[in-house]
């Protein structure tokens, strides 16, 4: 066999997710019985179960990592629940860049592929933690200050674009997400929790992770600004949202000196 | 400070792997480790606290990178996007040297996050020397690449572990870390003599010494880097000592992680054979 052949065959049989036997059962190239014809048994070991440690160590790897970068979506399935959806996971959504960060990226909306009972609340569970992980890693930007956003002329705010912080993620849950997360970290063991919609930002500061609550007025005008709409824009567009309370557009001054100060901007340009 | 290798790299004494769990520890307490040695894909797709703390720990200490991705052994075409970033970090944190594994990671566009085995074959000496200076020459720097834990043997080897990573060194020109737990936990998977192993080894291009503990099976072991070095990798790494003078060496300790001063602890232990005070071999 070529050195292409054996790194294609080994792969195949490693990754399999039925295991090494069943990998060989399906494998042309080298069927079980002729493993030894690519594979040496060992003083100890025959061929099969010397390849089964690397397919052992490959599955358990993936999983640990998962569990690491899931711990609460891994508690609330279970060991043995979690376990199983991470290998079907890791069989569906192989790992195809160098770095492990990346592993989970899709496993969020893997769950929501699945027949597991309650998707919605783990999928979203899921998309939270990603989230977490994926703030944490973003490229560092220098935000800008509350003062350089109060120094704005009033007249150009209208025209105003705010360039939010790569690490800012906004979500619309249809559960308490953010709630019984906090309660999972705060080892009150909570309870999947009923529907109700509630909406959420994940963002760094110095360093550190955090998570808002948000209004649905909030989470509107700072998705728009998100997309890179002015300040007007992203106004008139949040207003012909059905269940937008223009109401609330009274705190718009404290909404803004807030998210400043959380350093949700590192960028503002008057659209002339 | 000795220099004993054909690239005048130094010696950098004893070294710990820089591990998120020992960060908080690192700067606050500045202990007196010689050099640090980084995962190099750990800092490579993050640009938050990590990257952070290696800019800081970069400011005090030497630090080498040491990769898992590279897939040097490989036969997918070379990942140029994941050697630009590679070659940024270094310059980021003045690597003193850089390097990987002899081994692939994955094939088509896959990658196992695993350092899976080669045959030592002579196609996969041609493949894996024309691989290691395509990327010498994009890096302007020469490779350090490590002989890896094996659990397997290819039945087309035709040649030993020893005189693969020899051949390698000199026609591709790089230069090797030598992992002696791995030469002794392969040594045990697949029966043959460890000291026999280090005396084709060019210590001319050995810049680098890997030490750590492994799991024993009986039947087998993994090199899972948890625990002290056990007995047999000290009179090992005695050997080395003996046949190649002081080295750069640094311990790996990834699972099961005690508090910085219990690895720390444990490196020191290699400067009795690097003085030549302890020889065990």
């Amino acid at each position: 066999m070529k050195l292409v052949e054996i790194e294609q065959w080994l792969q195949g049989v490693i990754t399999h997710p039925d295991g090494v036997r069943a990998g060989l059962a399906g494998e042309r190239v080298v069927p079980e019985p002729e493993l030894e014809r690519v594979v040496k048994p060992s003083e100890h070991l025959s061929a099969v179960e010397r390849v089964e440690l690397y397919s052992d160590m490959y599955f358990l790897r993936l999983i640990d990592c998962l569990r690491e970068d899931f711990p609460c979506l891994a508690w609330t399935l279970g060991d043995e629940r979690f376990a199983k959806l991470a290998r079907g996971y890791v069989t569906a959504h192989p790992s195809t860049h160098f770095s492990l960060n990346q592993l989970g990226a899709k496993l969020a909306s893997h769950v929501a592929s699945t027949h597991v009972k309650k998707k919605v609340f783990y999928g979203e569970l899921a998309a939270l933690e990603r989230a977490v992980q994926e703030v944490f890693d973003e490229h560092a930007c220098a935000p800008v200050s509350r003062a350089e956003l109060e120094a704005v002329p009033q007249s150009d705010w209208p025209a105003l674009r705010l360039v939010t912080t790569p690490a800012l993620r906004l979500f619309a849950f249809r559960h308490p997400i953010n709630r019984f997360y906090q309660a999972f970290k705060d080892e009150r063991r909570p309870k999947a929790p009923s529907e109700a919609p509630t909406w959420l930002a994940v963002y760094r500061k110095d360093y550190q992770v955090w998570r808002a609550n948000l209004t649905r007025e909030q989470h509107a005008l700072l998705g728009q600004l998100m997309r890179g709409a002015t300040l007007e824009r992203a106004l008139e567009a949040c207003v012909a949202e059905p269940g937008f309370d223009a109401s609330k557009l009274t705190s718009l001054g404290d909404w803004f000196r807030e998210w400043a100060s959380d350093g949700l901007f590192v960028g503002l340009h008057v659209e002339r | 400070m000795t220099i004993a290798n054909r690239w005048n790299l130094p010696d950098l004494g004893l070294g710990l792997g820089l591990r998120n769990v020992h960060f908080g520890h690192v700067l606050e307490k500045r202990p007196s480790v010689d050099w640090f040695e980084i995962i190099s894909e750990n800092f490579m797709a993050t640009g938050g606290r990590p990257m952070w703390v290696l800019d800081s720990v970069a400011e005090r200490y030497r630090i080498v990178m040491h990769g898992v991705s590279m897939g040097i052994g490989g036969t997918d075409p070379l990942d140029w996007a994941y050697f630009r970033e590679l070659k940024e970090l270094a310059r980021r944190c003045k690597a003193v040297w850089l390097g990987d594994h002899v081994c692939w990671t994955g094939v088509a566009g896959r990658n196992n996050h695993d350092l899976l085995p080669i045959p030592y074959t002579e196609e996969a000496l041609a493949n894996i020397v024309r691989r290691i200076r395509e990327v010498q020459d994009f890096l302007e720097r020469p490779l350090v690449l490590e002989n890896p834990s094996t659990y397997l043997e290819f039945a087309s080897t035709t040649m030993p572990e020893s005189e693969f990573l020899a051949r390698m060194a000199e026609e591709a020109d790089c230069a090797l870390l030598l992992d002696v737990n791995n030469v002794y936990v392969s040594s045990r998977n697949h029966g043959f003599d460890p000291f026999e192993y280090l005396k084709t080894i060019p210590w001319d291009r050995v810049v680098q010494i890997h030490l750590a503990g492994h799991t024993d099976h009986g039947t087998h072991c993994i090199d899972t880097h948890t625990g002290e070095v056990v007995d047999p990798v000290w009179k090992l790494y005695a050997e080395v000592m003996r046949r190649a003078g002081p080295r750069a060496t640094l311990l790996e300790w990834d699972q099961d992680i005690p508090e910085f001063d219990v690895v720390h602890a444990e490196v020191k232990k290699a400067e009795r054979f690097r003085s030549g005070l302890e020889v065990r071999a």
